[in-house]
């Protein structure tokens, strides 16, 4: 194996039923966009006998204008003509990448931790080429792959796509395709799905590049980006405390004199004890939660308590378990107080937590 | 009920089971020489086992109009010929399906072929009343292409409390359960003849929480107290799923136990009453309103899963293989009473 980096951007995959497929997935939208950048990229403008190359990408864009209205013509002309040799693997990597980051959802994500020891240099990156040089570097150690990242304003998206035991025409299933976020200048990233045997390999390559001395796999895992983004990073401000995120609080406290108690703040203890555990915001999306209990077995009108614990499983499933919970409470399903580690499910980043009865 | 099998000599070709190689008539005739000769006599041609280890869905029967128990053999041949008058075209679709589904249906069972319909008693042990046995009805289906068959069955659940109805001069008789296991296409032409032949109404039986719940009730009572000779060859544990009403945002939450203690806590609830039956939903709710105060009396159970078998709101059951065949019988007879 090349202990450098090669850019293999501008190998070819050769016509086949599953590229079409690629193509074909995409919204005609989306579609156009990509085609629009594959025009202003040199190596990757289809060759034809006109000199005048600025010309015919003008004259090209055109014509692909004009399709806009049928999908298939748009495709055909993708796949048929101007390309008709193939696609490069940037072309598949930028087409894959659009699809996904257009629908996150998709893909079941876990979040992964980049841990350093006390004292240790962080590496961070500024520079996408970079980043993508040294863990392309490091993957190509273990198995041929390309590597592609695309910047987006919040997070890096990287797609690594496993080359193992495929001829290099051949586009790789996609089991071995893998999709990373990573939260810039924070020590996180989310993984989608990898296969146990190329696990180790992966996290091998971003301890490598990252220069960490270890990298844990979190307890967390969903489909919704956006909410383990927000578990994850903000962590301590989730719950009532995200009003001082969000900029809700009130700048000057001590000018406002408060009012003697009334009868209707009784009335408002419950939504305020709502408020208090919740806080007022949207909670993040936790698609499932699951919980293990060992508890003593109780009821109610015996207070005998049994010695050995029961061992039990509770599993929330939905859109927004953390939401429902809130829900629950307002409906009357729950009854306050609520347990603390139902309460705090938004501060404790994780799906899967075990409750075990202390011992007094 | 002894089964003399000596008393009706039959010789093989005259067994229905190869009937497919007979032409119609002289299967006729050898049918009607069984019917004269067996009298009260039914042949246990369907074992419990066609229970064990498979999805049911429920369906609800109304009584049954003049469904005679000596002309199961005369009914299984009609049966097989209105499935075949369906697949050739000849007798009309069910009009409430649509042009498209009709077309589909018919291209669908155009592939395969009724090889035989054979309709009887299914032998359950230890069934309450020995007179009044559930009847099984068994479709085979071959594709004309392979030699593959395809069984599917439909099994009919007699009331346990109500008689026969023919000793008041009224000749309508009960069997409130069904147990379907076939195609949706199968089902429906089934679902058509009979509620013609017998006048009758046959729905999906959808359970409500209040069912599920009398349901788990009755068949922890029945593992637990009885004595059984050994443990479970497999334990699975005790699963419940809830779902909340008006909240969208939370699917379904699903408690989990392990079957041993399951077992502890029906054995400290039956320590604390001693009289009165145990209530183990009380105790599992109480326990977990404890632990994570969600008041889930108030909530709707839609599935349960014991080591018995699970069943779900929607009408679907099914049954293990953990325990010996004598106690199928109590399962299903606590299904038949909650159904009537």
């Amino acid at each position: 194996m090349q202990n450098h980096f090669v850019n293999n951007d501008y190998a070819l995959f050769t016509p086949q039923p599953s590229l079409r497929r690629v193509i074909n997935r995409h919204s005609k939208d989306s579609l156009l966009k990509i085609v629009k950048k594959w025009l202003e990229i040199p190596q990757l403008i289809p060759k034809y006998e006109e000199n005048n190359e600025y010309q015919q990408t003008k004259n090209l864009w055109q014509i692909y204008e004009k399709l806009f209205g049928n999908k298939k013509k748009i495709v055909d002309k993708i796949y048929f003509d101007d390309w008709k040799n193939g696609l490069t693997y940037l072309q598949v990597a930028q087409l894959d990448m659009k699809y996904f980051h257009d629908r996150p959802n998709l893909k079941q994500w876990k979040a992964l931790k980049l841990c350093w020891d006390d004292g240790e240099l962080r590496k961070e990156f500024r520079n996408k080429e970079i980043l993508r040089s040294t863990l392309s570097k490091h993957l190509s150690l273990f198995f041929a792959n390309h590597l592609y990242i695309e910047v987006y304003d919040k997070n890096w998206w990287f797609r690594i796509s496993i080359h193992d035991g495929v001829s290099q025409n051949s586009l790789p299933i996609n089991a071995n395709i893998i999709y990373l976020i990573y939260f810039t200048n924070s020590e996180h990233l989310l993984c989608s799905n990898v296969k146990r045997e190329h696990k180790e390999f992966i996290l091998q390559g971003l301890l490598k590049t990252f220069a960490c001395q270890k990298i844990e796999e979190c307890d967390l895992k969903g489909k919704y980006v956006n909410s383990l983004e927000q578990l994850l990073l903000h962590q301590k401000s989730q719950g009532i405390y995200s009003q001082y995120r969000l900029n809700q609080v009130d700048d000057s406290p001590l000018e406002h004199t408060s009012k003697g108690p009334n009868i209707d703040d009784q009335m408002k203890s419950k939504d305020n004890a709502i408020d208090d555990n919740f806080g007022p915001n949207e909670q993040p999306s936790l698609d499932v939660v699951e919980i293990k209990l060992d508890m003593p077995f109780n009821t109610y009108t015996d207070n005998h308590l049994e010695e050995s614990p029961i061992s039990t499983t509770v599993v929330f499933e939905g859109s927004n378990v953390i939401e429902g919970v809130k829900k629950m409470v307002t409906s009357g399903y729950a009854i306050p107080p609520l347990p603390k580690f139902l309460v705090e499910l938004h501060s404790s980043s994780k799906n899967y937590i075990e409750v075990v009865q202390q011992e007094n | 009920m002894p089964r003399n099998l000596g008393k009706r000599n039959r010789s093989p070709e005259l067994s229905p089971e190869l009937s497919t190689e007979l032409s119609d008539s002289f299967r006729d005739s050898s049918v009607d020489s069984l019917e004269d000769s067996s009298g009260d006599e039914f042949v246990y041609r369907l074992d419990a086992d066609i229970l064990i280890n498979k999805s049911f869905t429920l369906y609800r029967c109304t009584p049954l109009y003049k469904f005679d128990l000596s002309n199961l053999l005369q009914y299984a041949k009609e049966i097989k010929k209105f499935f075949e008058g369906q697949v050739t075209g000849i007798l009309p679709f069910d009009s409430k399906l649509d042009e498209h589904e009709n077309i589909n249906m018919l291209k669908e069972l155009k592939e395969r072929k009724v090889t035989d319909v054979v309709i009887s008693r299914i032998n359950v042990p230890n069934w309450n009343d020995s007179n009044n046995l559930p009847i099984g009805i068994e479709i085979k289906f071959r594709f004309k292409k392979s030699s593959t068959e395809q069984k599917f069955h439909i099994m009919l659940f007699p009331s346990i409390s109500h008689g026969d109805d023919t000793k008041n001069g009224l000749s309508f008789s009960h069997y409130p359960l069904i147990l379907i296991k076939a195609p949706q296409r199968i089902t429906t032409i089934f679902v058509e003849w009979f509620q013609r032949q017998f006048d009758c109404r046959i729905c999906r039986y959808y359970l409500e929480s209040s069912n599920l719940k009398n349901i788990i009730e009755e068949w922890t009572n029945l593992v637990f107290n009885q004595d059984l000779p050994s443990s479970p060859s497999v334990s699975r544990q005790t699963e419940l799923t809830y779902s909340i009403p008006n909240i969208s945002e939370i699917k379904n939450i699903t408690l989990r136990i392990s079957f041993e203690d399951t077992k502890r806590l029906y054995n400290s609830i039956i320590q604390k009453d001693a009289e009165q039956t145990s209530n183990i939903m009380e105790g599992i709710e109480n326990h977990f309103f404890h632990c994570l105060r969600i008041k889930f009396t108030s909530l709707i159970l839609s599935k349960i899963s014991t080591n018995v078998g699970h069943v779900t709101c929607d009408g679907k059951l099914k049954l293990f293989k953990v325990y010996s065949s004598h106690l199928t019988a109590s399962f299903l007879e606590k299904l038949v009473i909650a159904a009537q």
